[in-house]
C-alpha cells in the first residue's frame, strides 16, 4: 500500500475539499464511509453541485463502482471459503488499491491541484493494457470533451457508456 | 437531497462488493456484462481525470494546458510501465513544474 499513499493521500485533501464546498458537508463527509471509493464520490459531488438530479449523480457513482462487481468476483477464491460474517466485513474493503494488491499476490502469490489527476492517470494506466482497455479510455475521454454544454452529468453518463460499449466491442473482437 | 443521494450510492456500492462474495461462485455475471461494467467504470473516472485536468489550466489557452497534459501523459506511460503510483506521481509532478516553468519562460520573451 506505501507506494500508493502519496497519490491516495492528495487525492483524500482534494475530495475533503469538495465535500467542504457542498451545501450539505455532513452528508458528502459520510459518503466517504459509505460508499467507499473516491472516484465515485467525486462525481456524486460534482453531479450534485452543478445541479443534477439524485438519481443521476446517484447511478453514475454506481456505474463507476459497477466494476466492484468484477473485482470483487475476482476475490472468491481469496474469501470464498471464509465465514460470512468474515466476507460481509472483507466486502467493505474491496477498493481498487486493496483490490490490485491482492490479486497481484494471488497471482505471485508538484502542487496539489496536479495530484488528483495524476493519481486518476495512475489508476487508469493499467487498464489501458487490457484488451479493449485503450478505446475505453479514448472513447470515455472524447465523449468528455465533446459534452461540455450538455445538461449537468450527461457528458459523464456519456463517457462511460462510450467506454463500455467500445472497450467492450473491441475486446470481444481480439478475444 | 444529498442525503438521499449519498445513501443510494453507499448502500449500492456496498451491496456490488459483497454480493459476489456472499453468492461466491453460484454468482455468474456474463463476460459480456463484465466487459462493459469494467470498461464502463473505468469511463467514469477518465472523465473525471479530462476534466480535472481541464480544470487546471483552460484560463490561459493552450500554453496552461500544456503542463498538466504533459504531466499526465507522463505519468499514465510510467504507471502503464507497470512503474508505482509513487512514482508516476512523483515524475509527473516534477513534468508539471518544469513545463510549467518553461512555458513562463518561453512567454516571457
Amino acid at each position: 500500500m506505501a507506494p500508493m499513499m502519496p497519490g491516495y493521500v492528495s487525492f483524500g485533501v482534494v475530495l475533503g475539499a469538495a465535500v467542504s464546498k457542498g451545501p450539505n458537508p455532513w452528508a458528502g463527509w459520510a459518503g466517504t464511509d459509505l460508499i467507499n471509493g473516491g472516484s465515485a464520490q467525486l462525481t456524486l459531488l460534482e453531479m450534485m453541485h452543478s445541479g443534477s438530479g439524485v438519481l443521476a449523480a446517484a447511478g453514475a457513482a454506481l456505474l463507476i463502482n459497477a466494476r466492484l462487481l468484477v473485482s470483487s468476483s475476482s476475490l472468491i477464491p481469496i474469501w470464498g471459503s471464509a465465514r460470512v460474517t468474515a466476507r460481509l466485513l472483507a466486502a467493505a474493503a474491496v477498493v481498487d488499491p486493496i483490490w490490485m494488491i491482492s490479486t497481484r499476490r494471488a497471482e505471485q502469490g508538484g502542487t496539489l491541484s496536479i495530484a488528483v489527476p495524476l493519481c486518476l492517470a495512475a489508476v487508469i494506466a493499467p487498464h489501458t493494457r487490457l484488451r479493449g482497455g485503450l478505446t475505453a479510455v479514448a472513447g470515455a475521454a472524447i465523449a468528455t470533451l465533446v459534452s461540455p454544454g450538455w445538461p449537468p452529468g450527461s457528458g459523464r453518463l456519456m463517457a462511460m457508456a462510450a467506454a463500455g460499449f467500445c472497450g467492450a466491442i473491441v475486446t470481444r473482437r481480439s478475444s | 437531497m444529498m442525503w438521499i443521494a449519498v445513501l443510494i450510492a453507499g448502500l449500492g456500492s456496498y451491496a456490488l462488493r459483497a454480493v459476489p462474495l456472499i453468492l461466491g461462485p453460484r454468482l455468474r455475471v456474463p463476460q459480456r456484462t463484465q466487459d462493459v461494467l469494467w470498461h464502463a467504470g473505468i469511463g467514469g473516472i477518465t472523465a473525471l481525470l479530462v476534466t480535472s485536468v481541464a480544470a487546471i489550466g483552460p484560463a490561459g489557452g493552450a500554453s496552461n494546458a500544456l503542463p498538466p497534459v504533459v504531466a499526465v501523459a507522463v505519468a499514465t506511460v510510467i504507471a502503464r510501465r507497470g512503474g508505482s503510483m509513487a512514482l508516476a506521481m512523483l515524475i509527473g509532478a516534477a513534468v508539471f513544474g518544469a513545463t510549467e516553468l518553461a512555458v513562463r519562460w518561453i512567454a516571457g520573451f
